[in-house]
């Protein structure tokens, strides 16, 4: 009964976009944007549509227009100079420095799709800009036509500290870990790097865009993969108010069930001992690899009887896993972390630690995306993570009480920093669309 | 070797294992547990043991310890063995049961220790090794001083089973014959265990699924050589265990015990890396090619040149240190691979496809056989990231590898002004070496661009008029006035993938057993044993547009006598069967390319065409084969874990580099 209404509701919704705000001049919209406080506004804040209300018979429904969905240019190199309260100065390589024409050609590079094999899949359809730079609608990543890739999009905020890339650490700069997206075979499967090259140079829409910001290099190896470096570098999100509260001294930044929190975070829950803090600043990561037990879960197979699954936003059912089974797609080979760049069994089921800048931002979590809520992930933790023989030592049962975890989600909700530029800059970026891949007219503008 | 049906079961297929009986059907368990009776060995030893009746429904591939080898060992004395590791010691048990320690049983002797469990069902695993031993305990029987010097020791890596009583019974075969070979076991597991630890010898005991030990044990064939000194000598593996090479081994170490002991070879001695001439054939292309031109920012330097080669001979540069790019293009197979249809990867995995001989590669645009790359710089990339390939997880791996070799310190700087190992110095350097790999100047070159009228046969000349003329091959495989590639460097459907996509391959398959040696067999039959054989698109697969499938690209034909198998999977195996492919009209279907049509020619035109494709060897191969013969291969980084010796880095990795032909 409800079934055929919610598919009642979808056809009927489909049509509709519900967004006054569509009716707004672009500049009004984008100021009202910009100024919404954070998670608040469905456009910036998540996917394009309101996914409320699934489970009543009544639903309808609501895409946000794409109209809504206006843009505005930042200073991205000013930013990078000069990055938000609470991040150190920015690290950059001496062999690629930040200018205005690498970082906006990074930009259009990030956000094109013609870049993968078959022109549907650009760098941002996993990392989207109004969900974090990640993917909140899915545990794992999903790369050309549907493959599986196994692990959760990391976010790309603050990716310019990061000393080591990936959720295995396998890669160790941004300039390097460029083109492994672009060519591995289940993410935008280019058929190799040259190949992307010659494309590009035929590309009319990046003529002289590379020449103005590699002078001679023109399209290479090097330039595709430090201008898309130096776009992702500027990605800086921080003065959240944790940040106003511990390093701007605004005492009243916090409330006070996230300073109970934050007491939490770097005492009794030992979270700051993988997730740092400084005193100047913080990342929230150690960059360094540990087993909470999540990978070993897994990779033991599933615990027996029937399985929570979301079968509509919002709306959870008990289901077996047999029924699961029939729909679901083959997990593609065991994970293992770690050891897959080692080789060594120490390593099994080691991911990296990563930061909890913006973390309300970025569900869901872990390296498979296997819980969707900081709730979850306190209590996780709180159990003591999952039991294995290589179980990192600091992980154990930490004995919070309901009121003391509730204390640690308003603190990691604290860490959502000033981000809502940078979406909005991401809106003005060209998306190079298909059309055809050697049709160069049908680039937004 | 003769065909399967004459063969007889004296000595083969190998049974599968089952419990050491006693005397008197000792003669028999004995057999099969060394995988061949000993008393047919004798009357036989020189033969080759072959398939039988019904060995065709399960071939097995012989490991080449059971044949003759197809080459000639190296003479005893020309080469050195740098000691590896001191060879571990351990408490064993002889066969009367009393305790022994293995470095006394060395008793100052060259030894040839193998590990080996009487139940062993792997023919190419424990009864090789002792099949081999047997050869060797034969030549020792002629030989005196091989008699007196050197001692056989196969010790049990299985002491539930093999206790000293079963040991015991087959030492007894071999007691008091006028060779020295002894039969060891061990008290327990535990006592074992360590033993197999530092000979790096790992086992894994299979359990079934109630737990328990089903006698079975995985494990990788390694044998021992080892010194009066203790030292290992070198270690052989199932793809190197040959009596002859054992011999040959054991003289050299004699020869050099005679002259007064192991001495490293002096710097000097390494034979010299042949860059220089390289560099003046890439500037100076041979007869018939064209000149090189080289892009922008990459000219081509000696210190280019020699770092690339070292990078592509390096077996560190893939994920798990045991591939090189050298090892699928073989310098002395043409830089292909002769004895593969299909290139192996990563893990033993079959590829898709044939490994392309990389000779004038330097003109080759598009790359690869789909021509899915641009550049040679950007390709090396695309190999080294390639998870089925060199199988490396990022480009981080390999720069931060490359930067902490002792042996690369230095050489990316002194090639690229100072600058270090990232992706473009890395593709760079190995795309310079590649493009030195210009090979002309052939019988066809010196005949039809030199003057020189009796530099071909007179078939091969008629071959040629048929190749441009009435077989219309040079339409694709160009030849100009003044040069020729033999290619058109375009992509065609010839109907070899399109064959293979549509499932319409012949039931019969010819199969190469190797030295030479092919039978026809049912499809069916090899079905179970082959991989899973993925399906392959071709050009499509990069333009993913339909009217590209099955398309790949023209190949040059320089050298084509010497880079056998043919087409883009290596389906056909010889020069004949691809030009009576071509004369058939190619496998016919709608996309094919429309200049590929029945040719109707006789088997005397068949045979000049090649003879024609015969006179396009050049004539430099030796030179490349012998500046690849100096390049050092890169030692595992793992090695160090057999000794403190193999960390030496630079003495070490030259003291690898093979023999020169």
């Amino acid at each position: 009964m409800r079934h055929r209404a919610i598919c009642a509701g979808l056809t009927k919704g489909a049509m509709k976009s519900e967004l006054a705000g569509a009716a707004m001049p672009a500049a009004v919209l984008a100021a009202a944007l910009l100024a919404a406080p954070p998670g608040s506004h469905a456009v910036v804040d998540g996917p394009g549509d309101y996914k409320g209300n699934y489970d009543s018979p009544d639903y309808v429904t609501r895409s946000y227009s794409l109209e809504a969905r206006v843009g505005r240019e930042t200073d991205l190199l000013a930013r990078a100079q000069n990055p938000p309260l609470g991040l150190p100065p920015l690290p950059v390589p001496e062999s690629n420095p930040l200018t205005r024409e690498k970082i906006e050609l990074g930009r259009k590079l990030f956000f094109d799709r013609r870049l993968s094999l078959n022109g549907t899949q650009s760098c941002a359809m996993c990392h989207i800009p109004e969900q974090g730079f990640t993917n909140n609608e899915l545990a794992t990543a999903v790369g050309l036509e549907g493959q599986i890739v196994g692990r959760n999009a990391p976010t790309l905020y603050n990716v310019g500290y990061k000393t080591r890339m990936f959720h295995d650490a396998r890669e160790s700069t941004l300039e390097q870990q460029a083109w492994q997206p672009i060519v591995n075979p289940v993410e935008m499967a280019n058929p190799s790097i040259g190949w992307v090259i010659a494309k590009l140079r035929e590309m009319k829409d990046y003529d002289g865009l590379f020449e103005a910001a590699f002078g001679d290099r023109g399209v290479s190896m090097t330039s595709v993969a430090d201008a898309l470096a130096s776009y992702q570098r500027t990605l800086l999100v921080a003065n959240s108010p944790f940040d106003r509260w511990y390093y701007g001294d605004e005492a009243d930044a916090l409330d006070a069930s996230a300073k109970r929190g934050f007491a939490l975070f770097t005492g009794r829950g030992n979270c700051s001992s993988c997730h740092l803090i400084g005193d100047d600043h913080a990342l929230f990561t150690d960059d360094g690899l540990h087993n909470s037990g999540t990978g070993y879960e897994r990779a033991m197979g599933e615990p027996p009887g029937p399985k929570r699954v979301a079968l509509a936003p919002g709306v959870f059912g008990e289901v077996a896993p047999e029924s699961v089974a029939v729909v679901s797609g083959a997990v593609a080979g065991n994970d293992l972390g770690r050891y897959e760049v080692t080789g060594d069994v120490n390593d099994r089921w080691h991911y990296k630690t990563p930061t909890l800048r913006n973390v309300a931002l970025t569900a869901p979590y872990m390296h498979d995306g296997s819980m969707l809520t900081l709730e979850e992930v306190v209590a996780f933790y709180n159990r003591g993570g999952v039991t294995n023989p290589l179980l990192d030592p600091r992980i154990r049962p930490l004995g919070l009480d309901a009121g003391d975890q509730a204390d640690l989600v308003a603190f990691l909700q604290s860490l959502t920093g000033d981000y809502r530029a940078l979406v909005l800059d991401a809106f003005v970026a060209p998306v190079g669309d298909v059309g055809s891949r050697y049709d160069d007219d049908n680039t937004a503008p | 070797m003769v065909a399967a049906e004459e063969s007889d079961s004296r000595m083969f297929p190998y049974k599968p294992s089952f419990p050491l009986a006693p005397v008197p059907a000792l003669v028999l368990a004995l057999g099969c547990a060394l995988g061949t009776a000993p008393a047919a060995l004798a009357e036989n030893a020189a033969e080759t043991p072959g398939p039988v009746k019904g060995a065709i429904d399960r071939p097995q591939v012989l490991a080449p310890g059971y044949t003759a080898l197809n080459f000639d060992p190296p003479d005893p004395g020309t080469y050195g063995l740098p000691p590896i590791a001191d060879a571990p010691d351990g408490p064993v048990l002889a066969t009367d049961g009393s305790n022994a320690r293995l470095h006394d049983l060395f008793a100052g002797k060259y030894v040839v220790l193998s590990f080996i469990y009487s139940s062993c069902d792997d023919v190419n695993g424990c009864p090789l090794a002792t099949y081999v031993l047997y050869r060797l305990y034969q030549a020792m029987q002629k030989d005196p001083e091989l008699a007196s010097d050197m001692r056989l020791i196969s010790l049990s890596f299985d002491p539930q089973n093999d206790t000293p009583e079963v040991m015991r019974l087959y030492a007894e075969n071999f007691a008091g014959k006028g060779a020295d070979w002894r039969f060891l076991t061990t008290e327990s597991n535990a006592v074992l265990d360590p033993i197999l630890a530092a000979y790096d010898q790992g086992v894994n005991r299979i359990y079934n699924e109630d737990g328990e030990n089903t006698g079975q044990i995985s494990h990788v064939l390694r044998v021992f050589l080892i010194d009066p000194q203790r030292r290992i000598r070198n270690i052989y593996s199932v793809s190197f265990l040959h009596p002859d090479l054992v011999l040959a081994d054991v003289r050299t170490l004699m020869q050099e015990a005679a002259a007064g002991g192991y001495r490293p070879a002096a710097r000097k001695a390494k034979p010299p890396l042949r860059t220089r001439e390289l560099l003046a054939q890439a500037s100076h292309t041979p007869l018939g090619l064209p000149a090189l031109v080289v892009p922008e920012g990459q000219e081509l330097t000696a210190a280019r040149i020699d770092l690339g080669r070292k990078l592509f001979f390096d077996r560190r540069l893939s994920g798990n240190e045991t591939l090189s790019c050298a090892m699928c293009h073989i310098p002395e197979q043409g830089f292909s691979n002769n004895a593969m249809s299909r290139a192996v990867g990563m893990g033993g995995q079959s590829l898709r496809r044939n490994a392309a001989s990389l000779y004038n590669v330097a003109w080759t645009d598009p790359l690869f056989v789909d021509g899915r790359e641009r550049y040679l710089h950007t390709l090396a990339w695309s190999e080294l990231l390639d998870i089925s390939r060199m199988g490396n997880g990022s480009v981080g791996v390999v720069l931060d590898k490359l930067r902490g070799l002792p042996d690369y310190r230095g050489l990316f700087e002194a090639a690229f002004d100072g600058r270090g190992a990232d992706m473009m110095t890395t593709g760079i350097a190995m795309a310079s070496y590649l493009r030195t790999l210009v090979s002309g100047n052939s019988p066809f070159d010196r005949w039809r661009f030199g003057g020189e009228e009796g530099a071909v046969t007179p078939a091969a000349a008629r071959g040629f008029e048929l190749f441009t003329g009435r077989a219309g091959c040079a339409s694709c495989h160009v030849v100009k006035d003044d040069q020729a590639l033999f290619t058109d460097n375009a992509l065609h459907d010839t109907g070899v993938g399109w064959q293979h996509s549509m499932g319409k391959e012949p039931d019969r398959q010819i199969l190469d057993l190797g030295g030479g040696i092919r039978i026809e067999v049912d499809r069916d039959a090899v079905a179970d044993t082959a991989e899973r054989s993925y399906n392959d698109l071709g050009l499509y697969e990069a333009t993913q547009d339909p009217a590209d499938r099955w398309k790949y690209r023209t190949l040059g034909l320089r050298n084509v006598a010497v880079t056998a198998p043919y087409m883009h999977n290596g389906s056909l195996s010889t020069l004949e069967a691809v030009v009576d492919f071509y004369d058939q009209g190619g496998f016919r279907h709608p996309e094919q390319d429309e200049r590929i049509r029945p040719l109707g020619l006789s088997d005397g035109d068949k045979a000049d065409l090649a003879a024609f494709l015969r006179a396009l060897t050049g004539d430099n191969l030796a030179l490349f084969e012998a500046d690849a013969a100096a390049a050092p291969v890169g030692v595992p980084t793992g090695s160090e874990t057999m000794g403190p010796e193999s960390t030496a880095p630079e003495a070490e990795i030259q003291e690898h580099t093979r023999p020169e032909p």
